[in-house]
């Protein structure tokens, strides 16, 4: 494979366009703040209702606790994920995972591809599931899982998520140690963009931001706000509204949180009241589903 | 010779199911052949990630033909109800045997005659319900099915003497076949076999080893060259060894290097990163110092020889390992004790407050204790105390959390506390159930102790108390621990002692220390008998704990060993004979006098109360020393058997004169009561 086409951007081409070929509808990321990609409306709310759904997008991730004000070569504070449901789970889920790498430039037959258990769990949503995290040579580069339960709902059918982790990713693809050094547009020499040009200022930034600047009165007022309206949102029927709200509260713990005012008693409340919204919001849309498919 | 051959395809399945499965699935096939009366003569269970397999050998081709007897009605019945029997028998009158039961009759007896049913199809049915009904730590859904396995199912493949078996998973539509698969990325091809040896043969021809001891040896084979040329050697690791076997259908064994640069961190950092989160063999040189290399169990043969793969792996490690570095060189930058100032706000439990307020109770239970404890410098003990949960804030122990203690050990060392300090910070979690080792150091045995015993009646005083099913809390592990720290080190010091110098740090109210002190002490009781269990007779531990117990845990094993070898020896049973008609001829009385009048008594009963009085006073001064010699104690008591005999043989208790026999009962009553003063035998 060209070495144009091991770059950043060209990953994410190659990881749409594969699963394109399959039937997944090609979505753009969610415009509000999320921890993780499964927190798209497109998985979250699409996994609890009984109808077919094949999606596939990119998802930037922002964990505030993880930023490290761009000084470890290994850990961000925001990050890309690629998100693929499928709903229901199909038989050929692994090898179609398998083909998926070798569509961006990873070699099955030099490398030590492996599956190895990982129950996932998300306290704030509500959810879990089973399956792996997969393993090249020893580095996890994604994660593979068929949820059983969505927003304390029992999923069924049961649609399977495959998250990768794009910059892990990329480290494989391109031999590199520090995501800071990624080619992200293929380039070479004097036009070539790396990870770092575009995104090291951002973490500098924002880990000062998450760590030092936040004002904490006024993310506490913000997440009791966007609960409020959530649930407001909740008794008007209003899932799609009301789990907006639901991902700004959930946010906006993550900054307190990075900001270290939760103690760890606290922490579990704040969390069980986003789980309540999450619930809350994955119900309002399973039964909304169930008439609109009636 | 016959032989049933079973094999079910799935998705990865997690290491640690593999094992318990194949028992599993041997047990339940095992139980369903044995009802169906098929013998065999060979059951083998193997699997791999991917496969969970068995192979039975000498079972019959057919079922052996049964007969049933069925009783009818008596042969002077009404001629339908006779008809109705022959008909729903499928027998004919002349076929009846005719026989008298308990003098009734005679009645009707036809012999049903039940054709044995083919194997094939038996396995098919009993494939079907183990299959339905099998039980996994965790099992998933997947797709639309109502049907549960640990990952989802693909495949039977079921022989039965080179016929397939006939078999339907109907909400799976899975058809057993006579097909598998070979080694997802070396061989997958579709394979069809003929029996065990052809699919075995063919498998690892396809790059599979079913056998995960096989996948184990081959392993442990081909470590060795691969440790030799550097001069290496390997810890024994038995779980990494089953985990990685079990990871793995094809192992290849591959060898990794470590940047020296990280060869400075401490070991338990570099191994933690291998072994636990990477799963690879940490190795040493070969005077035991942590090498440079490492071994990786993967699952491919490669063109290139595995370069890449240990490319691959070594630069996660050394992602790993750069964190680490970070994380020690950051850590190291401030003194150990001001990473105590997160702990203010860092809850140890709701109700008991902060783990900055756990240190200053254990200052104070330390204080308190060191008039129990064996001698510590008190000045250590203050130090290791306030420097003993400062880890926890560090970046470190937030990345490594197993290495809670073993990190702060290091920093203290780094900043020059002395090595009975560090130690003490190393092993304040230890003895951490019944294998981890157990503290041998007075700082450390004193440090471990104050901190569980802190945590031990914090928890029962605010009510969080243990029940049979739940111990969310490991309060079990803690009072073992808190046991076998004492028992170990030979601490005579009485747990009451030690609960009560804990509880006084606590702030709870006067009548909640006094139940918690009961509780806790009754806990710790309990857990001690069940420790004990495995070494004494659960009647001599009743007997040598019940009131007997002064609460020391040292001192109670030393009277157990005592009193087992005495009671196991020739002596023993005569004497406790003795002791129980004592204790007998006192039941029957109501009232007791207790005084006794010397003037009253006879020969026989002047003997007995003189060695009564002699061995009483040995018992007690031996009693009152801090190591008391309960061999001497009992040898003591033993010397009463004979005047007892005697007077027993001399005496009658049942005197006429009232007067005599108060004073004969009271001379017993005595006795009984410095026996009581080692065990109760009559619980015996």
């Amino acid at each position: 494979m060209e070495e144009s086409q091991r770059s950043f951007q060209n990953i994410i081409f190659n990881l749409q366009s594969f699963w394109a070929k399959q039937g997944c509808a090609i979505l753009q990321p969610y415009d509000v703040e999320m921890g993780a990609g499964t927190f798209h409306p497109a998985t979250t709310l699409r996994s609890v209702d009984p109808h077919p759904w094949r999606a596939a997008y990119v998802q930037p991730c922002r964990r505030p606790t993880d930023g490290r004000y761009g000084e470890n070569p290994n850990r961000l504070g925001s990050y890309y994920q690629f998100q693929v449901i499928i709903k229901p789970s199909v038989d050929n889920a692994q090898e179609l995972y398998l083909e998926s790498l070798k569509a961006i430039g990873v070699d099955t037959l030099i490398n030590d591809i492996r599956f190895v258990e990982d129950d996932w769990e998300s306290p704030t949503l509500g959810a879990a599931g089973l399956g792996w995290e997969v393993w090249c040579n020893g580095a996890e580069v994604s994660q593979f899982t068929y949820f059983q339960q969505m927003g304390g709902i029992s999923c069924d059918p049961i649609s399977l998520e495959l998250t990768y982790g794009l910059e892990r990713l990329a480290l494989v693809i391109q031999k590199k140690e520090s995501f800071f050094d990624l080619n992200w547009n293929g380039m070479t020499g004097k036009d070539k963009i790396t990870y770092k040009d575009v995104f090291l200022e951002n973490e500098k930034q924002m880990s000062r931001y998450c760590f030092e600047e936040a004002n904490t009165d006024v993310l506490f007022r913000q997440f009791k706000e966007a609960e409020t309206e959530s649930h407001h949102l909740l008794s008007k029927k209003l899932p799609l509204p009301a789990y907006d709200q639901c991902l700004k509260a959930s946010h906006f713990f993550n900054l307190l949180d990075a900001r270290g005012v939760i103690s760890v008693t606290e922490r579990a409340s704040y969390i069980g009241r986003v789980r309540e919204l999450s619930k809350g919001c994955c119900q309002a849309w399973a039964s909304s589903q169930k008439t609109v498919g009636a | 010779m016959s032989e049933f051959l079973l094999e079910i395809f799935s998705e990865e399945i997690p290491a640690a199911f593999q094992t318990l499965a194949q028992a599993q699935l041997a047990n339940t096939l095992t139980l369903k052949l044995k009802k169906e009366e098929l013998p065999f003569e060979s059951i083998k269970t193997f699997g791999t990630p991917r496969r969970l397999g068995i192979v039975i050998t000498g079972l019959p081709s057919v079922q052996e033909d049964r007969f049933e007897e069925k009783k009818g009605p008596q042969i002077t019945a009404p001629a339908a109800a006779i008809e109705g029997f022959l008909k729903s028998t499928n027998t004919k009158r002349s076929d009846c045997e005719e026989r008298c039961v308990d003098g009734k009759g005679p009645f009707l007896f036809a012999t049903l005659h039940k054709k044995g049913t083919p194997t094939k199809e038996i396995l098919g049915a009993a494939l079907k319900e183990t299959i339905g009904s099998f039980q996994w730590p965790k099992s998933m859904r997947w797709k639309s099915n109502d049907f549960s396995w640990a990952r989802p199912l693909h495949g039977v493949l079921a022989l039965f003497d080179d016929q397939i078996i006939p078999l339907h998973i109907d909400v799976l539509d899975i058809t057993a076949s006579a097909h598998t698969f070979g080694h997802r990325f070396l061989s997958p091809h579709m394979i069809t076999v003929k029996n065990y040896a052809d699919y075995k043969v063919q498998l690892a021809r396809h790059y599979v080893q079913i056998d995960p001891l096989e996948r184990q040896a081959s392993i442990q084979e081909q470590s060795t060259p691969l440790l030799k040329e550097k001069e290496l050697q390997l810890a024994t690791d038995a779980s990494l060894l089953q985990e990685t076997a079990n990871l793995v259908e094809w192992p290849v064994v591959l060898r990794g290097s470590i940047d020296k640069k990280f060869m400075d961190l401490p070991e338990e950092i570099l191994i933690t990163s291998m072994r636990v989160h990477q799963r690879y063999f940490a190795t040493r040189d070969k005077n035991g110092k942590l090498a440079p290399y490492f071994l990786i169990v993967s699952n491919m043969e490669t063109a290139d020889q595995g370069t890449h793969i240990i490319d691959g792996n070594e630069r996660v490690l050394r992602a790993r390992l750069s964190d680490a570095y970070f994380f020690w060189k950051q850590d190291m930058k401030r003194p150990l004790i001001e990473w105590n100032k997160p702990l203010e706000n860092r809850i140890f439990q709701e109700k008991l407050g902060t783990i900055a307020q756990k240190i200053e109770r254990l200052q104070k239970t330390s204080k308190r204790l060191q008039k129990f404890l064996p001698s510590v410098s008190a000045k250590d003990a203050e130090q290791a105390i306030s420097l003993m949960k400062a880890d926890l804030s560090t970046s470190m122990v937030g990345e490594f959390p197993e290495l809670q203690g073993i990190m702060g050990g290091h920093y203290a060392k780094a900043q020059g506390a002395n090595g009975d300090i560090v130690l003490s910070i190393q092993e304040q979690y230890a003895p951490e159930g019944p294998y981890d080792t157990c503290p041998k150091e007075p700082l450390s045995v004193h440090v471990a102790l104050t901190d569980k015993l802190d945590t031990l009646v914090g928890f029962f005083g605010i009510g969080l108390i243990p029940t049979s099913s739940k111990d969310p809390y490991a309060l079990r592990r803690t009072a073992l621990g808190i046991i076998r720290l004492l028992h170990e080190n030979e601490w005579t010091v009485s747990v009451d002692d030690l609960i009560e110098a804990a509880l006084d740090a606590h702030s709870f109210e006067k009548d909640q220390k006094e139940k918690t002190a009961l509780l806790v002490k009754d806990f710790i009781q309990d857990r001690l008998t069940v420790y004990l269990k495995p070494l004494y007779s659960t009647s001599l531990l009743n007997a040598a704990t019940d009131k007997a117990w002064d609460g020391s845990i040292t001192k109670l094993n030393s009277k157990l060993a005592s009193l087992k070898s005495f009671f196991e020896s020739p002596e023993g049973p005569d004497f406790i004979n003795v002791y129980k008609r004592a204790a007998n001829a006192l039941k029957q009385e109501k009232t007791l006098k207790k005084d006794l009048n010397a003037a009253l008594l006879t020969s026989e009963e002047q003997n007995l109360f003189t060695a009564l009085k002699t061995a009483e006073a040995t018992l007690r001064s031996l009693l009152s020393e801090e190591r008391p010699d309960y061999t001497q104690m009992i040898k003591a008591l033993a010397s009463l058997k004979e005047p007892l005999e005697l007077f027993f043989e001399n005496v009658r208790i049942q005197d006429p004169n009232e007067n005599l026999k108060a004073n004969r009962l009271s001379l017993l009553s005595q006795i009984k009561d410095s026996c009581l003063l080692l065990c109760d035998m009559g619980k015996l």
